[in-house]
């Protein structure tokens, strides 16, 4: 590694108008990330024009702040009001509400906010010292390593999301099943019921607004109806004193220390793996960090380390997305994609070369996620203020005002009309479900994760027709022996909770 | 509304931290002016619908160009490129929109469906086609009026260097050999779509039974090299626009050029003509309307095109991307568009359609 070109890149990084779009981006990114359905991928593409007439750094950096920006962004209304900005803060809802609820929004915001940023400097060290040797051993994934990887954050995904272990199967089950719907990995229609719209599926977004945010309006629809709100309280909102425990957050991330660079590790190497994505690497962490807590029980009722472990890993991913991106040319998802977009256009091509042709570009990258962390650090603790006071109005406001934005950027998303619709039908399923106390988290898991599964494991009897194959290679047995184990545990766990109950009631 | 009632609180509130409020406000706003930016670029097109006598005129507001592939991809950045030259050429700003998913056909369909007044167009390539054939929807290239063509990519058959060093496998007619053989190829493609035709069309011409590979579907080319660098796969359709690195480095060794001409930038490669198999078929990426578009229309929207494809800078432009400025009018455009879908309803069969 040759210093004298990283330098050049802080020195390049360092420069005002670099700054400027790095901090730009976070703050849009953020933006985009805290409102369901403005995705950072979305604000990416917005800016991708903007990069035409931009410098190839510079055009990169911005992205790299409205990813980073994003990435984090999600935790606040996931955190404030139980609907998750992006798919893969839906893990942070479990903890960070709760805490809300109890009247601490400030401090777990905090949390999620350090840890986030906490996350993004571990991934990029990772990306920036251990880079090639990920990708290399992320090659040794193939598609029956990823199906039971997958496998694997399925079974988590029910034991974690609920008391009711088979209320988070049937709800788990439900997104698989909805995941069905649309083109089979082996290219036949399937499901579409005979209307055309359906033949592309349902694609998350639309379907995570509906059953958080829809479902919510229903919910305080309900609330109003039974008891009216009292008028005139609500003017007090900017006026109230919010105070943040500065002071108590930083306690509680370094008291969670081992579970954040836990969480960032599994992050950033899920984050690195083509198809497996930001949410099993959320779920996954969420778990470990259950598992390695003493005070497993206050898990999902409002412990700092769900947030520590869903931000850190959360952000952690953008590391591990750059890895493959840089090291072999291949985008690990939509958002990198773009980017690999803007360069070409400036004619760079990524792909295996790219370290040796553009060493100054390469490393601007790691100085860019650096910069974008501490973009994310200031911007957010600034605006902490502010956004606790979310929180403070009134629902009747704040629930449509969200709804409004969400479906337009669920319209804006792959602009069709067919998409509000989705929103509106799982506005209602998501109501019906809540009113049965079935978790909603699974339906979206079941449903990101549903069509990446069934795609590997084409792939893998395409390549091969012999199901052995997922039990003779080591990696892909490890993750679907983990994954017995995690669903055994899972089975006492409730058993002796439900017990436990029982001996409190009698 | 909402921000009415932001507004009206703010006069009603006379004392507190006023910082506080503008600041609220502001992010309010900004958020707003994003989301309207967001649907804005989406929705002007479709608001109006034109005045087919009035075509005179054309264009009077902004033209939607559909992309019906993610952001990003090879066809959505050589679109969006063009477009930028062709909007100049026409006076009205050219809005790239992509709506992706389901083999293409939900972008096409959206066009397909639209009113026929050139101002929702489609740009797109073979895809339309092989979704026909392949059973996605009922409906081809016959369901649009073709403008004009834009640009050919010739794609590249390539194995990876383990396979190609452990078979002795550096040309087509190598491959060809190895499979007549009967060994096993896994080779990687995206099901129903354009490089799924290049392969088997290519294998047919050369006698071989296009069946006899083993296919492992990918969505996309992506993934396709990420298999290919893991040894997953052994071989796949690349071209050069993707693949450059990947044969700079060595790790991909191209077996032909699927074009009538070598490639400027690998003049190493032999076209497969060269190689003994009559068979040249390259992407070719243009612009299709609904059907029902005025003549008058169609002609502008592609005069726009042919004028904005002799400028030389962005002739560079897309031969740097790894395709080739290849401009036809609408109605060689059409004869093309007949022809190769002739070629390809012939061969659906032995695609595993």
């Amino acid at each position: 590694m040759d210093i004298s070109v990283i330098l050049q890149a802080f020195q390049g990084a360092l420069q005002p108008l670099m700054l400027l779009f790095i901090f730009t981006g976070v703050f849009f990114g953020i933006i985009a990330g805290c409102i369901p359905g403005f995705t950072f991928t979305m604000a990416i593409i917005l800016a991708f024009p903007f990069t035409f007439g931009m410098e190839p750094v510079q055009g990169l950096a911005l992205m790299i702040g409205i990813y980073i920006g994003g990435l984090s962004g999600g935790l606040i209304s996931g955190t404030l009001l139980g609907i998750p900005g992006t798919p893969s803060s839906v893990v942070t809802t479990f903890d960070g509400y709760p805490m809300t609820k109890k009247g601490e929004s400030a401090r777990a915001l905090g949390i999620g906010i350090l840890s986030s940023v906490f996350g993004t400097f571990i991934g990029a060290i990772i990306l920036f010292l251990l880079g090639p040797l990920v990708a290399k051993v992320s090659l040794l994934f193939g598609p029956w390593e990823i199906f039971s990887l997958i496998v694997f954050a399925l079974t988590l995904v029910a034991g974690l999301s609920g008391a009711s272990l088979s209320k988070g199967l049937l709800a788990g089950s439900l997104g698989l099943l909805i995941g069905t719907i649309g083109i089979s990995p082996s290219g036949q229609v399937r499901f579409d019921f005979g209307i055309d719209q359906l033949a592309s599926g349902f694609s998350p977004i639309p379907v995570l607004i509906g059953l958080f945010a829809l479902s919510t309006l229903f919910i305080n629809i309900e609330e109003i109806k039974q008891n009216m709100t009292k008028d005139g309280q609500d003017i007090s909102i900017l006026k109230q004193k919010v105070k943040i425990p500065y002071f108590q957050v930083i306690k509680d991330v370094y008291k969670e220390k081992w579970n954040v660079i836990r969480s960032s590790v599994i992050g950033c190497f899920v984050g690195c793996l083509p198809a497996a994505g930001a949410e099993s690497a959320n779920f996954i962490s969420y778990d470990q960090a259950k598992k390695f807590s003493k005070e497993k029980n206050k898990y999902g009722e409002g412990h700092p380390g769900g947030i520590v472990a869903s931000e850190s890993s959360n952000n952690a991913v953008a590391g591990g997305a750059f890895i493959p991106t840089i090291t072999l040319g291949i985008p690990g998802d939509v958002a990198q994609a773009v980017m690999i977009g803007a360069l070409i256009l400036h004619g760079i091509t990524p792909g295996p070369g790219l370290f040796n042709t553009q060493p100054i570009l390469v490393n601007s990258i790691y100085v860019a996620i650096f910069i974008s962390g501490i973009a994310v650090l200031v911007l957010q603790t600034l605006l902490l203020p502010l956004l606790t006071r979310i929180t403070l109005i009134p629902k009747t406001f704040l629930v449509p005002s969200i709804l409004f934005l969400s479906t337009v950027g669920a319209f804006a998303l792959n602009n069709r009309l067919f998409d509000i619709w989705i929103v509106f039908f799982f506005g209602i399923v998501g109501f019906l479900l809540y009113k049965i106390n079935v978790p909603l988290s699974p339906v979206i898991l079941g449903l990101i994760l549903g069509p990446t599964l069934e795609a590997e494991m084409t792939r893998a009897f395409q390549m091969n027709s012999e199901i052995s194959v997922f039990f003779t290679r080591p990696i892909s047995l490890l993750f679907l022996i983990l994954a017995v184990i995690s669903f055994v545990v899972t089975i006492i766990q409730v058993r002796k909770q439900n017990k436990d109950k029982e001996q409190l009631n009698v | 509304m909402f921000i009415r009632y932001f507004v009206s609180k703010n006069t009603s509130m006379k004392r507190g931290s006023f910082i506080m409020k503008k600041a609220m406000l502001g992010l309010l706003m900004l958020v707003m002016l994003a989301a309207l930016a967001a649907c804005g670029s989406s929705n002007n097109a479709t608001a109006e619908t034109g005045d087919n006598g009035e075509t005179t005129s054309f264009p009077e507001k902004s033209i939607k160009l559909v992309i019906p592939y993610p952001p990003g991809g090879g066809t959505d950045v050589l679109f969006r490129l063009v477009a930028q030259y062709a909007e100049e050429e026409l006076g009205q700003t050219i809005v790239p929109t992509n709506m992706a998913g389901a083999t293409a056909t939900v972008g096409s369909r959206s066009v397909k469906d639209a009113d026929p007044d050139g101002y929702t167009i489609l740009g797109t390539h073979q895809v339309v086609a092989t979704a026909e054939h392949t059973g996605v929807v009922d409906y081809g290239f016959s369901a649009f009026d073709p403008v004009n063509l834009i640009t050919s990519t010739p794609h590249i058959p390539s194995v990876s260097k383990a396979f190609s060093e452990e078979n002795g496998i550096e040309n087509i007619n190598d491959l060809i050999e190895y499979v007549e053989e009967g060994n096993k190829v896994t080779w990687a493609y995206t099901v129903g779509s354009e490089d799924h035709y290049t392969i088997a069309a290519l294998l047919d011409a050369a006698g071989v039974d296009p069946r006899s590979l083993n296919y492992v579907s990918y969505d996309g080319t992506g993934p396709q090299y990420a298999a290919i660098l893991a040894n997953q796969v052994d071989g796949m359709t690349g071209d050069y626009a993707s693949g450059k690195g990947y044969f700079d480095e060595g790790t991909l060794v191209p077996l032909g050029m699927v074009d009538e001409e070598r490639n400027p930038f690998l003049p190493d490669v032999p076209t497969i003509i060269e190689q003994g198999t009559d068979f040249a078929v390259t992407v070719d990426r243009g612009i299709l309307a609904p059907k029902g578009t005025p003549e008058e229309v169609k002609e502008i929207i592609s005069d726009a095109f042919e004028k904005a494809l002799e400028n030389p800078e962005l002739q560079e432009k897309i031969e740097e991307l790894g395709s080739f400025p290849h401009y036809m009018d609408t109605e060689d455009y059409k004869t093309h568009l007949e022809e190769l879908d002739s070629k390809m309803s012939e061969l659906a069969p032995k695609m595993e359609f």
